[in-house]
């Protein structure tokens, strides 16, 4: 039996009057399977996100999700909020993602919107903030937070529901060196969880440590390399290519070590 | 290898660096005329610390008090029938009852009194006032005499001109019945949280297509207000000396029209932030909505002033 959590068969798919952004891409992505989405500004990596996050629909070819195929014609109701209660979607801009009045609302509507029971979501916001360190944020205003506590209200927006898929873009973002090391540390917990973790970052030396596979885009929106991260970091040649780094570009042997 | 501070050796310092921009600047010393005050910049950076101070931080809305207390859609109804009652009132007296009620519910409320004066009677009302006043003149309302503005005879004017006392009333009628809207809308707003007021509305049956677009708007009219206040300040920044005022009025018509296709690309991103977190058009909040006591206390004695009322807009 297939542990695919996600399957992408030649999906095309263009923004209006636009030269297609993913052109005939194939992808599989596994349950429990941590994996990078590389390139260069404007190959198709936050597109292909919006995709698995269930956002926006290719045109052409086939998207099957936990073994179902989706459709934006039956992408609605059930199994629109069945759908996003099992992906969660971190996005880049903290800022789109928090429109509540307070942090405490912010947390709970997720769970309240997927008419989670008040008990359940009231225990789960007694103790999400203890973990991400926000037990005195939660009766300010979002956008009364620094750039670090608004990521972290972000992420616990998302956690709170507890989705089988995380897909990240750009987790590091406004971020303090110690923030990410907290992120790291959490995304670290969540895989050794089960869960699926997908990143789209330019961040090169967050890569090794939280993923073990990479896609890498090609400037032409199609797939240059799907390969373990190890070895597609030290292909320098590669990653020049798709103008992803510059001839400065090198790897060390450590920056390898978790 | 590469030293990154040092200039010199870097071989990724670009090689086309205009020679001018490595230079010391020296226009450190040039005068120009100052730019002045800037209206639209201060009027936004107002708007953005009302919003920010009184309505996101809901700095009435969590004090213990009268209005604070109560059911939002007991609040709802009660301060939208007053709303009602003012539209239909023509008595003086009446209208003025109305706006004493709507000071002694924001007394009650632990409001701050000068501010909530301020805003509700000292622009809008009064503006329409003033703008009234020629309306109240002879030349568009008969009646008494009031004050005589030009004797019998002056510039041809048989009649002389004049403001007549039943001109008088209706400028004054024009200008309360914005201002007592105004004040039961301002109570409303400023001891109830949003949710819980858009939640009111939802249980009340408004179409949740406008209960949503009441939330975004609420949730982003600070961003979008910090948004202007950020290019404002960035324009000011890149400005020396005096604008012409065409100059300033292509910059004003550019940046709405820039802010215009900024708040459509961010209101899409938000809203699939909704949809990623469940959000299927239907409002859900925290707070679940219970009548008590106080509640039918307060919908009677309402009930009764606007029995008095009624009575009295007869009577006067």
């Amino acid at each position: 039996m297939s542990n695919n959590v996600f399957k992408l068969n030649k999906i095309t798919f263009s923004y209006p009057q636009s030269e297609p952004v993913l052109s005939d891409l194939n992808l599989e992505i596994n349950e429990g399977e941590r994996l990078s989405i590389l390139g260069a500004n404007g190959c198709g990596k936050s597109t292909l996100l919006k995709i698995l996050a269930g956002l926006i629909f290719p045109q052409s070819g086939t998207f099957t999700a936990f073994g179902d195929k989706i459709e934006q014609k039956s992408f609605s109701g059930e199994i629109s909020t069945t759908y996003h209660r099992r992906v969660g979607f971190i996005f880049q801009d903290s800022e789109a993602q928090l429109f509540c009045s307070t942090v405490y609302e912010e947390l709970a509507f997720g769970p309240l919107q997927l008419g989670l029971p008040r008990d359940t979501i009231k225990k789960r916001i007694d103790e999400l903030p203890a973990m991400l360190g926000v037990e005195k944020l939660l009766d300010k205003p979002p956008f009364r937070l620094s750039g670090g506590e608004k990521k972290k209200i972000a992420i616990g927006s998302v956690l709170i529901l507890n989705p089988d898929v995380l897909i990240l873009d750009e987790p590091t973002n406004s971020l303090d060196p110690r923030s990410q090391a907290w992120l790291l540390n959490l995304l670290q917990a969540l895989s050794k969880a089960g869960k699926t973790l997908i990143f789209a970052t330019h961040n090169l030396d967050l890569v090794p440590q939280v993923s073990d596979r990479a896609i890498l885009f090609d400037e032409d929106h199609t797939i240059a390399a799907d390969m373990p991260v190890k070895e597609l970091l030290k292909n320098a040649e590669l990653l020049k290519r798709v103008n992803l780094v510059d001839q400065h570009y090198h790897t060390h042997p450590w920056d390898f070590n978790p | 290898m590469p030293t990154p501070n040092n200039m010199d050796n870097n071989p990724e310092t670009p090689s086309d660096i205009p020679s001018w921009l490595l230079e010391k600047n020296q226009a450190g010393n040039v005068k120009v005329r100052s730019s002045g005050t800037n209206f639209i910049a201060k009027s936004l950076h107002h708007f953005s610390e009302v919003f920010e101070n009184e309505f996101f931080c809901e700095r009435y809305a969590s004090k213990p008090m009268m209005l604070q207390c109560l059911d939002p859609r007991v609040k709802v109804i009660v301060l939208f029938a007053f709303m009602l009652f003012s539209a239909f009132a023509s008595s003086i007296v009446i209208l003025l009852a109305l706006a004493i009620v709507a000071l002694l519910y924001a007394k009650l409320s632990g409001l701050d009194m000068k501010d909530y004066v301020r805003r509700v009677w000292a622009y809008i009302p009064l503006i329409i006032f003033i703008f009234s006043i020629p309306g109240a003149s002879s030349l568009f309302t008969k009646g008494t005499p009031l004050l005589t503005i030009l004797q019998p005879g002056t510039f041809g004017l048989r009649g002389g001109l004049y403001f007549t006392a039943s001109g008088f009333k209706m400028a004054i009628r024009l200008a309360l019945r914005p201002g007592i809207s105004l004040s039961f809308a301002f109570l409303l707003l400023l001891t109830t949280r949003w949710t819980r007021i858009t939640g009111a509305l939802a249980s009340m049956h408004l179409p949740l297509l406008l209960v949503s677009i009441f939330n975004m708007a609420y949730r982003y009219i600070f961003v979008m207000s910090d948004m202007a206040s950020n290019m404002m300040e960035a324009r000011f920044l890149r400005t020396v000396g005096r604008l012409e005022a065409a100059e300033n009025r292509r910059f004003m018509s550019r940046s709405v029209a820039h802010l215009f296709i900024k708040s459509h690309f961010l209101s899409e991103e938000i809203y699939d932030a909704m949809v990623c977190r469940g959000f299927t058009g239907k409002p859900v909040s925290v707070d679940s909505f219970k009548i008590s006591s106080i509640d039918i206390l307060f919908i009677i004695n309402n009930i009764v002033i606007l029995l008095v009322l009624i009575a009295g807009e007869h009577l006067f």
